[in-house]
């Protein structure tokens, strides 16, 4: 089959971006295809419309939004010059492994055929399974950020904030600087998580900049007056049809907030629909408890040609997420007989020392925001751990009792991970609770096979017939 | 387990499909002999008074429809199976690869990983680990792969009174569409050649599934016979020693659990069970 291009890039974040523009610098036919109508990925979602615009949301987002600008101009420019064949609206169902990448936009399909494959698709949401997370009024925080970038929307108050992880605070601060009526911080991080972490101390001081930051957040939340808990245990929400109160244990006493918006968070994890789909080799991520694909020095999985640069290969953020596209950019160079291997090593080396840096504060916070017990393996029997067949934690435990060994026996048995969002809610959380009910380690139960179309599609659409 | 057994019927397209379909009908009814084989062609607008609930499509000339066709739902009937297991106080033992079968004397021996489990008979019910188990108690399991993929959509409100062949719909509303057919031994992927053709019959023999979201697709693999008919035989070296195998065991769930059951444990052998021992192909080699 001849290639429609070089370099096919799967995603606009800064992976992607910063991707396409390396393999591009050097004289590859780069295709980039991405789900939104703006490059930015969820971090810098919108990042030209706002930064252009000079709107207040551009102080809110905060300077490390705004980072994303520098780096979203450079790859619009390498657009506009005819350097990246940029495709927006794009939304990838499937890839095959001779690297064929099937996208559908505007109602139509076409598929692109590349000679390298960079997936740049960042990371998602860990899923949050607690009492009462499906009804109405309960988001992820991440999604109310993107509301926040896209569309300077805040969501209904009373919010309470809930979780752990560095984005928790951050949220919190730009919602209360938004003008949203956060009634409370709840942070599911313990004491022990700060003992634990305290080791993790040393290499993170090369990363003091994080640091500070979160220190910052914290004293703004302060002079706003938003009520902060810390070490707050069995977190469920409450309401008849919609979320009225979260409610939550704190230093053993029952408590309940009112709340008319229920933020989650508990971090991110790796998007891997497109790896797995593909039938990358991956593995289990003790510290950050999550699957993501086994990558070598210079991006590359184990499928010969596909590469995976950003958070969808492990968390390391934004910057890191930049700095590893260009690493893979310079790889499909060298592979495609662009550069040699010389100029790669003398073009990688300050970039490896920069991620390097990026990469020093992970174990600290990896230690420090571990997602705790109750919201990997739910121990309410009622919970519902896969939303779109309604399958329930006590559920899937009955399962294992009866003989299903395995997240794939799981749907056998329940259904569970065989809706439209193909187990990407349910998956870890599925997988965490057969590990703890079984005594295995997760790493050995594994993790769902995932089958094309990794993003739904019209039968209309796969059958090349107009809508 | 969502059981129905009211008839089915299978759509055709275009007048080729209808003259094979006529001819396909005509030999079965040549081979049943006086048994008989209902099975009618209809016309198209038989079929769709059949379908009340879904328009069907232009180029659906007819189809052919069968009293004795039903379906159940596969997921279902497995989760009752294995609750029906346990209720009457069998163990399923999970990881247990067996790696070897022999006889001690008293019983059976079957070696596993984790220690042996022995018992007077054994039954090959392994799929395609059967070839490989059956030699060590002298069954000759003949069965090949061969690859099927199929389309899963969203879930619909019931479109269909009666089961339509190829494109199903399941008790909870998705539909299950496609029967294709690939000697690619055990990669069980999916292609978008075959993805896209089975779209394509099942949006042009129902245009309502053209705006429908497929929500998953797989290749799974099925164990074949050379004449596509079951196999259930006993060892003649080793008596106790049984193999049953064939595509499918949903299609099959009933006469396995009924005629094969009580014929190992019984050796009270329905009338005509013979003709499915594995040394038919023996004869068919020879000839």
């Amino acid at each position: 089959m001849s290639a429609d291009c070089d370099v096919a890039v799967i995603g606009a974040g800064p992976a992607g971006m910063a991707a396409a523009e390396e393999a591009s610098a050097h004289g590859l036919r780069v295709v980039l295809l991405d789900e939104q109508p703006e490059p930015g990925g969820q971090i810098y979602r919108n990042i030209s419309t706002n930064t252009h615009s000079g709107a207040p949301i551009n102080d809110i987002l905060g300077p490390d939004y705004r980072k994303g600008a520098t780096l979203a101009r450079r790859f619009v420019m390498a657009c506009e010059d005819g350097r990246i064949d940029y495709r927006r609206d794009a939304t990838v169902w499937q890839v095959d492994r001779d690297l064929t990448v099937h996208l559908s936009q505007a109602g139509g399909v076409a598929d692109i055929h590349a000679r390298r494959l960079i997936v740049a698709t960042g990371a998602m949401e860990r899923p949050v399974p607690v009492p009462g997370w499906t009804l109405p009024g309960v988001m992820a925080a991440g999604a109310a950020q993107i509301m926040l970038k896209a569309a300077q929307a805040v969501p209904d108050g009373p919010v309470a904030v809930a979780g752990a992880g560095p984005l928790l605070l951050l949220i919190a601060r730009q919602l209360v600087d938004a003008g949203a009526t956060v009634a409370a911080v709840l942070e599911t991080t313990r004491a022990s998580d700060y003992l634990a972490a305290l080791p993790k101390l040393p290499a993170a001081l090369r990363a003091h900049g994080y640091l500070r930051k979160g220190v910052a957040m914290r004293r703004r939340l302060r002079k706003a007056r938003v009520p902060f808990y810390s070490g707050v245990r069995r977190l469920s929400v409450a309401g008849s049809d919609r979320a009225e109160a979260v409610r939550f244990e704190h230093r053993g006493a029952a408590r309940e907030i009112a709340a008319a918006t229920v933020l989650l968070h508990q971090g991110v994890v790796p998007n891997v629909q497109i790896t797995r789909q593909l039938g990358c080799e991956h593995v289990w991520d003790e510290a950050q408890r999550c699957w993501r694909p086994a990558l070598d020095d210079w991006c590359n999985t184990s499928l010969e040609g596909v590469a995976v640069a950003g958070d969808g290969g492990g968390i390391a953020g934004a910057e890191a997420a930049a700095l590893a596209g260009r690493i893979a950019g310079l790889e499909a160079a060298h592979r495609l007989g662009r550069l040699s291997v010389d100029d790669r090593a003398l073009k990688a080396a300050p970039l490896r020392r920069e991620l390097a840096g990026h990469r020093a504060i992970r174990p600290l916070l990896d230690a420090l925001f571990r997602p705790p017990r109750e919201i990997l393996d739910p121990p309410d029997a009622a919970t519902v751990v896969c939303r779109c067949e309604e399958v329930t934690a006590g559920a899937i435990r009955d399962a294992v009792a009866l003989g299903a060994t395995g997240p794939n026996q799981m749907k056998a048995y329940l259904r569970c991970g065989m809706g439209p969002c193909q187990g990407r809610l349910c998956g870890l959380t599925v997988s965490e609770i057969i590990a703890a009910a079984r005594g295995k380690p997760v790493a050995e139960t594994g993790y769902y096979r995932i089958r094309p179309p990794i993003k739904p599609v019209t039968l209309g659409e796969l059958a090349g017939i107009d809508a | 387990m969502a059981h129905q057994n009211e008839g089915g019927l299978q759509l055709l397209l275009g007048e080729e499909e209808l003259a094979k379909r006529r001819g396909d009908i005509a030999q079965m009814r040549m081979q049943a002999g006086p048994a008989g084989y209902d099975c009618e062609i209809v016309g198209r607008d038989e079929a769709q008074k059949m379908l009340p609930d879904v328009r069907i499509g232009r180029d659906v000339v007819g189809g052919s429809f069968c009293p004795h066709d039903g379906h159940v739902n596969p997921l279902l009937l497995l989760r009752a199976m294995h609750t029906a297991i346990r209720a009457l106080g069998g163990r399923y033992h999970t990881e247990r690869r067996v790696e070897t079968i022999r006889h001690d004397g008293h019983a059976f021996v079957a070696e596993t990983p984790h220690g042996p489990i022995s018992a007077p008979k054994i039954v090959l019910g392994a799929g395609h680990g059967a070839p490989r188990l059956g030699p060590m108690v002298g069954l000759k399991v003949p069965i090949r792969p061969q690859r099927g993929q199929v389309l899963i959509t969203e879930r619909l409100r019931p479109l269909f009174r009666i089961p339509v062949s190829t494109i199903r719909q399941t008790n909870e509303g998705t539909m299950q569409l496609g029967n294709s057919a690939e000697e690619v031994g055990f990669d069980d992927g999916t292609t978008i050649e075959v993805t896209r053709s089975i779209a394509r019959r099942a949006v042009r023999t129902f245009p309502i599934l053209r705006s429908v979201r497929l929500i998953r697709t797989w290749g799974c693999i099925r164990v074949l016979t050379p004449d596509m008919a079951a196999i259930y035989d006993e060892s003649q070296s080793h008596p106790g020693a049984y193999v049953a195998t064939s595509h499918s065991g949903v299609t099959l769930a009933a006469i396995n659990a009924r005629h094969a059951a009580r014929w190992i444990a019984t050796g009270e052998m329905q009338p005509g069970f013979e003709r499915f021992s594995a040394r038919r192909f023996d004869v068919q080699a020879a000839a």
